[in-house]
């Protein structure tokens, strides 16, 4: 038992460390690739390229001079930031980064997931509505009403993989992309489930074109208008951890999760599996070291594809808000009722359509058959 | 004494303070989030009697959703410094009120005791199970296709009557909201009154 | 592309009859350019009312001016009209030139026309950027900043300064433009000319931008008129009417342009004649390029000022300090970026004027807001003020 919790305890500091530090970069790496955009250069002049840039900001965050507008209240305007931020990183935990390298696996990874997106809500209503200010009120109206909204496209894509699947594991779903499971059908309902769900992820997150809940020209900087100091760091920290955690599932959803490219119909991951995650096949039997060996390059391989597919999506939400325009409230709200819900509904269908009536492919199939052992007598 | 029995005496209790928190707030946002801990302590408690597709299910739709929609409701009207007690609309409600909650209580009481389900008073919690192998083996409650099954072969009838049930009372609430005399006029044409803004400057003043 | 209706969403009795809700836009608020109050009636985000409150930049700089000599309100009048301050230097000059009966030489007329659309052209890139932020587009206002920047250098190579350049002086222009001022205006506009298709990519075809412009802020030409709309606003809402080509000055009758009027005086109308301004300004540069080359410098190099004190002015003494104007009353206007800017001017002889007022287009088009964003939402406002391009120096002066 106390090995047990010291585990979570190291498990849980991993995790804290990781994302602060991926939350750092993340802010560096958002700024350099904007000012790419915008021809300008971005931070170059703390450190080596400007790489210790966050950390000067973080300190420059900290020491800046704590505000608590009087009549606030209180409790709930300092509950709010550690709310939205602690939900964003608890997010992040449920999702295996590479072959074996995970915190958690859970088998209704995916449900626990959707609970904290919609949970993270609170720390933006609480925030808005605490700190007695009438944009802060206005951007946190505005984001719940987006977040209601936009739950719906977000959830409905997601199902459509785990209808194929069978499952609301993490690993399972982004299984069905290895070599001996895929199959080309897939691609005509998970292709559109992957830009419902990217598109509703960027709604969820906030960000350029959906950031209204925070957008400058209009509600000073919204909800957490009246933050300062750390407190006010920690929304966008918050921020950039859901936005990478919807990027990451998204990765495990639609684009192949942890898993190398298949070339040839050969899986890289396989091979990688097969050279050094299996030793004794190739080099006759060996000893405990040589199989730690083998098992980090598997797993070393498989997090570096992982990390790699992940920014790229994240990449290109950086491109997107470099280049697009801000809905306006109502088209925003028309937009995720009228077309992202229909179009979510319709693939639900189709996922259904597919599972029912190609039952040979992938782990549709198999889920029908076990389901039908519980079929009340 | 497990981690999950000292986990459960925590939610247990967590559960009770938030509820007794939820009543007593004076402030109808309080009352909502004490409501909203309340039912995370719940889910909690679920997952330590491993259901987590419960736990699940309560985060999503009770915690998340619903209360969301509460907030967002209560949110419009109370602002953080409003404090409201409100008093007892009919003579005698508050010891007719506590006489229900006592035989209430009562009757829970008795009815745990009476079907054998005294879990916490008789039994050690979930013997032998630990939560990491419910979580992981996904076995019985923690598992979601019986649920999911259940809910839509025996039961998709009430399923569906439930759904038709929120659909009329939401139309139903759209139309109390709705001034049907008013429909379509203009009554601001060209220059709307003007709201003084020196509430605000005293408020800010204040 | 066709508009369908007015998109102006009708205000009604709210049934619930929930408290109106009261934002004070400003004075400070990333949006604005500059301090002024926006005190903005709202039935939740849908606008009734919005009264602006302005003063907040008040400098009193006609009051000043009517102490100063005609140099110093040129300097002055250049900080009411700051990302164009040509237009006031040639204001103040052409008010003298006709009090006191002064020809201009040609060719300094026709360089005068050429700053005077090449400010246009600065002034419009940096509402381009401007309009972007309010938009929600942030890179908008990096590219255009990016191409206003050669344009500034160009100004700098004329008079030394980038902003408050006093390059336009009664009687003429101070100096003759560098040789190598000419190359740098060919490659200014070669690139702005590609640019502008770029932005035109970045905003015209971009859906969400079609989405926010289209029939939001619609101004229709009577109500225009009646209140005192002109420039790119008035020409927006179907007004075809500009003043260098109806009211000619300098040497516009004899330049060929053409000018884009709106139909339906929304957004996007004044969006999409602005960025055709901004082409036609850089087919008149290359007009007044072509003309200049044509004709020799007068003697005293490039129609100089009328040096009437000191030779080369210096510090602290502009050249024309020591006119004395005759008595008498002009009023001046021209064309300026945000539309008729006019000068007028009382004189009762002297170094400088007794009394002098501006007519700032921002003032008029500032109070235009009510009508124009009135059942729009809380949203839009930005977008519409940005559409407006209000330049806060002008309004309070």
């Amino acid at each position: 038992m106390p090995q047990d919790i010291l585990l979570i305890l190291v498990r849980g500091v991993i995790l804290v460390v990781v994302c602060l530090t991926a939350f750092a970069y993340l802010t560096y790496l958002e700024r350099r690739v904007l000012s790419w955009f915008q021809w300008r250069v971005g931070p170059n002049r703390v450190g080596p390229w400007g790489l210790f840039q966050p950390i000067a900001d973080g300190v420059k965050a900290i020491l800046k001079q704590e505000l608590i507008p009087r009549r606030a209240d209180k409790v709930l305007y300092l509950i709010a930031p550690i709310i939205s931020f602690s939900a964003a990183f608890t997010m992040f935990s449920l999702i295996p980064v590479g072959e074996r390298v995970f915190l958690t696996d859970l088998p209704i990874a995916v449900l626990v997931f959707l609970g904290l997106s919609s949970l993270a809500a609170y720390g933006v209503i609480l925030a808005g509505w605490s700190s007695q200010n009438r944009y802060s009120f206005m951007g946190a109206l505005r984001s719940i009403a987006q977040v209601i909204s936009y739950e719906l496209g977000l959830g409905l894509a997601l199902m459509v993989p785990v209808m194929i699947v069978g499952s609301l594991k993490i690993t399972d779903i982004g299984n069905i992309y290895r070599a001996e499971t895929w199959h080309p059908a897939y691609l005509f309902v998970l292709l559109p489930a992957g830009v419902l769900f990217l598109v509703s992820a960027m709604a969820e997150t906030a960000r350029i074109p959906f950031d209204l809940p925070e957008c400058e020209s209009e509600l000073v900087t919204g909800f957490h208008t009246e933050y300062s100091s750390l407190k006010y760091a920690m929304f966008p920290m918050g921020e950039y951890m859901g936005m990478s955690a919807m990027c990451a599932i998204a990765v495990h959803f639609f684009l192949g999760g942890y898993l190398l490219p298949a070339i040839g119909g050969v899986d890289l991951t396989n091979w990688v599996g097969l050279i050094v995650g299996n030793p004794d096949a190739v080099w006759g039997p060996q000893e405990g070291y040589w199989t730690v060996v083998s098992l980090s390059a598997l797993g070393l391989s498989t997090t570096l594809t992982f990390v790699a597919k992940t920014l790229f999506l994240i990449l290109i939400f950086m491109w997107i808000r470099a280049t697009e325009p801000r809905f306006r409230y109502d088209q925003l709200m028309q937009f995720g009722w009228k077309v992202l819900l229909p179009a979510g509904l319709v693939l639900v269908f189709l996922a259904a359509l597919f599972v029912v009536l190609m039952p040979d492919l992938g782990g549709g199939a198999q889920s029908t058959m076990e389901v039908s052992m519980y079929v009340p007598r | 004494m497990s981690i999950e029995l000292i986990g459960w005496w925590l939610m247990a209790a967590i559960a009770v303070v938030s509820a007794i928190g939820m009543l007593s707030a004076r402030n109808p946002v309080h009352s909502v989030l004490w409501l909203v801990v309340n039912f995370t302590s719940l889910a909690v408690i679920y997952l330590i009697h491993s259901a987590p597709v419960l736990f699940a299910i309560q985060l999503i739709v009770y915690a998340g959703a619903i209360m969301v929609l509460f907030l967002f409701v209560v949110m419009f009207f109370m602002s953080p410094q409003a404090r409201q007690w409100l008093r007892p609309a009919l003579k005698g409600q508050l010891v007719l009120g506590g006489i229900l909650v006592v035989a209430f209580l009562l009757l829970i009481i008795w009815g745990v005791g009476a079907s054998g389900m005294g879990i916490v008073f008789n039994t050690p919690l979930i013997e032998g199970a630990s939560l990491a192998t419910d979580l992981t083996a996904g076995a019985g409650m923690g598992d979601p296709r019986p649920l999911g099954w259940w809910l839509f072969s025996n039961h998709v009838l009430p399923f569906e009557l439930t759904s038709l049930l929120l659909l009329i009372a939401m139309i139903g609430a759209l139309m109390v909201a709705r001034d049907l005399k008013s429909e379509g006029r203009a009554i601001v044409p060209e220059t709307a009154p003007v709201v003084s803004d020196e509430d605000d400057e005293q408020e800010v003043l204040a | 592309m066709t508009r369908i209706s007015d998109r102006r969403l009708e205000l009604r009795h709210d049934p619930l009859l929930t408290e109106k809700v009261v934002y004070s836009v400003g004075p400070q608020h990333p949006s604005l350019p500059a301090p002024v109050r926006l005190v903005v009636q709202a039935d939740g985000e849908l606008i009734e009312r919005v009264t602006p409150e302005i003063g907040y930049l008040h400098r009193g700089v006609e009051q000043l001016c009517a102490r100063r000599s005609y140099a110093q309100c040129a300097a002055l009048l250049s900080r009411c009209e700051w990302l164009a301050g040509a237009n006031a230097d040639y204001l103040v000059s052409a008010a003298v030139e006709q009090l006191a009966g002064i020809e201009v030489s040609v060719r300094a007329q026709w360089l005068r026309m050429l700053v005077l659309e090449l400010s246009r052209i600065l002034s419009h890139l940096f509402w381009w950027g401007q309009l972007g932020l309010e938009a929600g587009q942030i890179t908008a206002v990096f590219w255009a900043l990016r191409e206003r920047e050669p344009g500034l250098d160009l100004l700098e190579l004329l008079s030394g300064h980038r902003w408050h350049h006093g390059w336009i002086v009664p009687g003429g222009v101070r100096r003759e433009p560098p040789a190598e001022f000419y190359g740098g205006l060919a490659r200014f506009s070669g690139r702005l000319r590609e640019a502008l298709e770029h932005f035109e990519e970045f905003f015209s075809d971009n859906a969400i931008w079609v989405n926010r412009s289209e029939l939001i802020g619609t101004l229709n030409s009577d109500y225009a008129q009646a209140h005192g709309a002109s420039g790119p606003v008035l020409r927006a809402s179907g007004v075809d009417h500009d003043l260098r080509r109806d009211a000619p000055y300098l040497q516009y009758d004899r330049v060929s342009f053409s000018v884009p009027v709106g139909e339906y005086g929304d957004v996007l109308d004044r969006y999409q004649v602005r960025m055709e301004e901004m082409r036609q300004s850089l087919s008149i540069i290359a007009q007044c390029v072509e003309a200049i080359a044509h004709l020799a410098p007068t003697t005293g190099g490039a129609g100089g000022p009328a040096r009437s004190a000191g030779e080369d002015g210096g510090h602290g003494g502009s050249p024309h300090q020591g006119i004395e104007v005759p008595a008498g009353e002009a009023y001046i206007a021209v064309e300026g970026p945000r539309g008729e800017l006019g000068l007028s001017v009382v004189s009762e002889g002297g170094p400088g004027p007794a009394r002098l007022h501006l007519r700032s287009p921002s003032l008029y088009h500032l109070h235009l807001l009510d009508e124009l964003c009135r059942g729009y939402l809380l949203a839009d406002l930005f977008v519409i003020l940005g559409s407006l391009d209000i330049m806060i120096g002008e309004v309070d002066r």
